[in-house]
């Protein structure tokens, strides 16, 4: 089914956010975090508003995590937990905390979509009113700032054309409000091009490999053609050093889970949370997400993120269409 | 009618429902409260201190030689601290509190047979009593601002405005003179009654609430003021010895402790003392950081979980206020099922 | 049994015994002979009664890929071993990326550990003693014992160090995730509920890796070179914004051996995005342009040297050329959308103070939300010609930069350079695209 329209909640102010997210990475909240909020919301608002939720899309305005800065390596900022029984200091159980402010996009369809321009925006007030009950990513959503312009907090709800040329044209007249922002995107494309490209001088190289040379800086000197010494100033033999990056804000990102057990019937799995649903125990893994100014976005579908599962080979990860408009290709 | 006996479900975990944004700092003057969106963040700066020996001396260490030596050995540390500018006299704390409905209602629970039988004992409890009692107490907390912790303090006046948020609006206000309530009980007035009938409203998801809270203290200008302070365990990377908690530099107060003060309703623990000890904060074992001491200890089987048990598995009925004690615990959340 | 076979059996033998010898002696070392203790263990290291306890003790720990501890220290259930090879090669990166030689962990009773060391012996072909109990390997079996059925159960007690323990159990501090797999999230029937363990062995992977850029020979040497500013043949690596989490607090073999081994530190790296500080948004006033201000944010200054670089070193005209210069470009077009954005935060209205000397047109571009109150402003936005001048002083202004370049102006190669720039089809391009986007702003805005 196809988004026919979509759902803006503008400017979430997001406290004490969960920001580790995964085994291996910090930062922003895992988009599993928001496809997981999208399914706690329609089953909320569905019956109100007769929307039927497919895909999320995430704009990131404002990110401040609670860790320290000085040094090498940062370490989160934890609170105090309330002492045990005993009166001694719980363990402590380290927790990532980070603020945001965020706009989120959703994909919807549904009877919902059918309704008047006025039910519409009823529709649409009446989500971001839920929406600031539920948490999002362990975090809570807190209202606007006083003195907020009216502008920035109205959520709405757009309806898009079948049609995909006026369909990419109503998408892109929305972008301009999410600026200044940075949307998330999905390039697994890139990682396997990495993968490709360094198979070719090291065969051994694996995806961890891929992985991480996408995720780092690489100091080194600046190659001598390159040297920038201006005449004006005396020369010097000192080397210059620069750090280079894989172009673009690219950054390591959990996409979803893959299996480690077969699918447990429902009850087969002592303390699962829910004995009536079939139960696996699974690994996160990992992909490249990009950040991107907004107005690159060509359509919905490079926004927006969905969740899909194939259960023969047990993959449950979260996908996003974006691929990087060519040079010939603008709006 | 015979019933097969309920067993505590192993996965079992409730939402807060007190659910209070981290408070902010600012700074003002007293008769400047009208005006209160001019007032100027208070930021967070560091401070090199150059501490002084006072801590007792072994007595290897008594050699009047060595004690000069280390005094001239400052112990050189970088703190942060938080201070009202030298021209302002009052300190302005602000945050939000969102109530949520549901108290209750679990967000996990893996036996349906517990679930259903936890809900009636909720609802018994709700359809007697409602959330009168406990709201009165939480709307007690916000007027007497208690949440201002070691701000409140030697201040010399301090007001407390709570206003109802809807769609952004301030629909309904009132203005608490906090030093005239006390902190050891209790009170009423009407002021604080409406209050109470919106915060149970709110909880039982009659509508839902958002309170606006805005704390005026008047301490005198330059004088200190006291945001939360933040735990890091490798103090080594900050090297600061003492870090102060902020949202882009306006210095803050963790929404923990916010939540905290406004939990501390708790006066039905067991105390064998026979002073009147004042509330505690709502805790599954009664447990007081400050004290490092827990006042609902298991074996007394005044705990959370001993009461709820019963409560739930076993019909026993608590007494009253050991009800109000075991929804409380409800209301602030956390994960409490019971593995084999 | 075959010659060769009986060989490699007695090698194995050999090398077990010498492994119990090396504790015995350890233990021995500090007590003298006519100890009553010293006999005692000296019995209790005899072969077949160490191997006899260790076939027992090997129940107490499991060896595993996946932990649970690590998720919560306080939960209990299911730790799994599962093979690398065995995992769905999906092409996104988990466990399945693992070499062969990847390193196992270990939960259990840590009392116990020697069991795991002697199990990890390897002998010369390199199969551990697991792997060839794991593949009920004949010389093992007949080096463990010479009754055949006390052979055999030590041999499965020792291939049931990666078996899973008890039944499959999960708790209520673990992660579990409801996971929508039908299509209709109102249907409870519809999802699976996923609970995700610590990859441990992936992590372990990955926090050596990271340890040798960060603390290795030649990553030191590296970084010697650049404090010198020396000639260094690859320079080193830096995880930006690296946090380290600490599993387990102070006693990291409660979680697992190989969190142990990484003294509790677990490696995060970061996603964080673009963040701009809020706090350093002033008006810009007292200028008559914006783009100064513009030119001394990081990104514009890193990107305006990597163009000038580009456009210096005379790149051959191929596919590769032109996107790096589409990638600058873009990103500079990027940037001044981001920045025109980030003043629209101002409060509207911010130019009409007379400290403000901006030209009408980067006004009308950065205060927008003034012509909401403002008839004579919001007159002149309407007109809408500021859009192409924001873009001329756009390209002026990039122009005006990559001149101040090193090459003297009289430079012949500068001509053509500066013409380069002008020419490239991107870079009319990435301007035809500003001014869309100001076409698009400026028409929203007159309809709101």
């Amino acid at each position: 089914m196809n988004e026919q329209g979509l759902l803006i909640i503008p400017r979430l102010r997001v406290q004490n956010a969960n920001c580790i997210s995964s085994p291996m990475t910090w930062g922003f909240p895992a988009i599993t975090a928001f496809t997981g909020l999208m399914v706690a919301l329609e089953r909320k608002v569905h019956e109100h508003t007769g929307l039927e939720f497919l895909s999320v899309g995430v704009i990131c305005h404002h990110f401040a995590a609670q860790v320290t800065t000085g040094g090498y390596t940062r370490t989160f900022c934890l609170t105090r937990n309330p002492v045990d029984k005993d009166g001694s200091t719980a363990a402590i159980v380290e927790e990532g905390r980070a603020h945001l402010e965020i706009t989120l996009v959703f994909g919807v369809a549904g009877s919902g979509m059918a309704a008047s321009e006025e039910q519409r925006q009823q529709a649409a007030r009446h989500c971001a009113d839920v929406l600031a009950t539920l948490r999002i990513a362990g975090g809570s959503v807190l209202p606007a700032e006083p003195g907020t312009p009216g502008y920035y907090q109205q959520p709405t709800l757009k309806s898009l054309s079948d049609n995909p040329d006026q369909r990419a044209s109503e998408f892109r007249s929305l972008r301009r409000q999410w600026l200044p922002g940075f949307a998330l995107v999905c390039r697994d494309d890139l990682l396997s091009a990495r993968l490709h490209e360094l198979q070719q001088s090291q065969p051994e190289a694996s995806r961890i490999d891929a992985w991480l040379d996408l995720s780092r800086l690489h100091i080194r000197p600046r190659p001598a053609t390159e040297q920038t010494q201006a005449p004006a100033t005396p020369a010097t033999d000192k080397v210059e050093w620069e750090a280079s990056r894989p172009p673009g804000w690219l950054v390591p990102i959990p996409v979803g889970f893959g299996a480690l057990s077969p699918l447990h019937q429902p009850g087969e799995v002592a303390h699962a949370r829910d004995m009536t649903v079939p139960f696996r125990f699974v690994e996160s893994l990992y992909s490249i997400g990009q950040w991107l100014s907004p107005h690159r976005l060509q359509s919905p579908e490079q926004l927006l993120w969905y969740s899909t599962h194939d259960d023969s080979s047990g993959l449950y990860r979260c996908q996003n269409d974006y691929s990087p408009s060519h040079i010939t290709d603008f709006a | 009618m015979a019933t097969t006996p309920v067993k505590t479900a192993s996965v079992l975990a409730f939402e807060r429902k007190l659910d209070p944004s981290d408070a902010l700092l600012f700074a003002g003057n007293w008769d400047q409260r009208d005006n209160s969106a001019d007032w100027q963040g208070i930021p967070i700066r560091e401070k090199s201190i150059r501490g002084t020996i006072s801590n007792r001396l072994k007595t290897k260490d008594q050699d009047p030689a060595k004690l000069d030596a280390a005094i001239e050995n400052p112990n050189l540390q970088t703190v942060d601290i938080a201070a009202l500018p030298s021209d302002a006299d009052t300190l302005m704390v602000r945050f939000t509190l969102r109530v949520l409905a549901g108290a209750g209602t679990p967000s996990a629970c893996n036996d349906s047979d517990y679930r259903t039988k936890l809900l009636n004992t909720v609802a018994s409890y709700t359809e007697q009593y409602g959330f009168s009692e406990l709201a009165g107490r939480y709307a007690c907390n916000l007027a007497n601002g208690r949440f201002l912790w070691r701000n409140r303090m030697g201040a010399e006046q301090v007001e407390v405005v709570v206003s109802h948020l809807v769609e952004g609006k301030a629909t309904k206000r009132w203005t608490f003179d906090a030093l005239s309530l006390s902190l050891r009980q209790f009170d009423s007035s009407d002021n604080i009654a409406e209050l109470t009938r919106l915060i149970a409203d709110g909880l039982a998801g009659k509508h839902h609430v958002l309170l606006s809270v805005t704390a005026f203290v008047r301490m005198g200008a330059g004088q200190e003021v006291f945001p939360s302070q933040e735990l890091i365990l490798d103090k080594g990377s900050s090297g600061k010895s003492k870090t102060l908690y902020h949202v882009s530099n306006i210095a803050g107060i963790h929404s923990q402790k916010i939540g905290n003060a406004l939990r501390t309703i708790d006066t039905w623990y067991p105390n064998d003392s026979g002073d009147a000890l004042g509330p505690i904060a709502v805790e599954p074992y009664g447990s007081v950081t400050t004290e490092g001491k827990a006042y609902r200890q298991p074996k007394a089987k005044m705990d959370f979980y001993t009461l709820l048990d019963n409560w739930v598995t076993e019909d026993k009925v608590p007494a009253l206020e050991q009800q109000h004690f075991v929804m409380a615990t409800l209301i602030r959340g956390g994960v409490f099922g019971k593995a084999d | 049994m075959p010659a060769s076979n009986k060989d490699e059996s007695d090698k194995l033998r050999a090398l077990i015994a010498a492994f119990i010898k090396e504790r015995l002696d350890a233990k021995l070392d500090k007590l003298s002979a006519d100890d009553p203790k010293y006999q005692a263990l000296t019995a209790q290291y005899q072969y077949s009664s160490w191997l006899e306890d260790a076939a027992r003790r090997v129940g107490q720990i499991q060896s595993v890929t996946h932990t649970l501890k690590a998720i919560h220290p306080d939960a209990r259930g299911t730790n799994l071993y599962v093979s690398p090879s065995d995992l769905t090669g999906h092409s996104v990166l988990g466990s399945h990326d693992l070499p062969v030689s990847f390193s196992a962990d270990v939960v259990g009773n840590a009392a116990a550990l020697d069991v795991y060391k002697l199990l990890k012996l390897a002998g010369d072909d390199g199969r551990t003693l697991l792997d060839r109990a794991l593949a009920q390997d004949t010389a093992l079996k007949a080096a463990l014992s010479d009754d055949p059925e006390q052979a055999q159960q030590w041999l499965d007690a020792f291939a049931g160090l990666v078996a899973s323990r008890g039944g499959s159990a999960s708790h209520q501090r673990a992660k579990q995730v409801y996971w929508l797999t039908g299509n209709d999230p109102l249907n409870d029937e519809h999802y699976h509920l996923l609970a995700p363990l610590y990859a441990s062995s992936l992590s372990h992977q990955v926090f050596q890796q990271i340890n040798s850029h960060r603390f290795g020979e030649e990553a030191k040497a590296a970084r010697e070179a650049r404090r010198k500013g020396e000639q260094h043949a690859t320079g080193y690596y830096d995880y930006p914004a690296l946090a380290v989490q600490k599993l387990g607090g102070t006693k990291p073999q409660n979680i697992s051996q190989l969190n142990s081994e990484r003294g509790g530190n677990n490696y995060l790296l970061a996603s964080l995005p673009p963040s701009w500080d809020r706090n350093l948004l002033t008006p810009p006033l007292r200028t008559d342009s914006v783009f100064p201000r513009f030119t001394r944010r990081p990104e514009v200054r890193l990107t305006v040297r990597q163009l000038r670089v580009l456009l210096l070193g005379d790149p051959p005209k191929n596919v590769q050329t032109r996107e790096t210069r589409f990638s600058l470009t873009s990103r500079l077009v990027d940037e001044l959308l981001q920045f025109g954005a980030e003043c629209w935060q101002l409060p509207p209205g911010w130019s009409a103070q007379p400290e403000c000397r901006l030209v009408e047109a980067e006004t009308l571009w950065l205060d927008p939300y003034r012509a909401k109150d403002d008839e004579a402003f919001a007159a002149r936005w309407r007109q809408g010609d500021w859009q192409q001048e924001i873009c001329q002083r756009f390209a002026s202004w990039l122009n005006r930069l990559l001149r101040i370049a090193e090459l003297p102006v009289a430079d012949p190669e500068h001509k053509q350079w500066s013409k380069e720039v002008k020419l490239t089809d991107d870079w009319r391009e990435w301007l035809k695209h500003l001014e869309q986007e100001l076409d698009q702003l400026q028409k929203e805005l007159s309809y709101e």
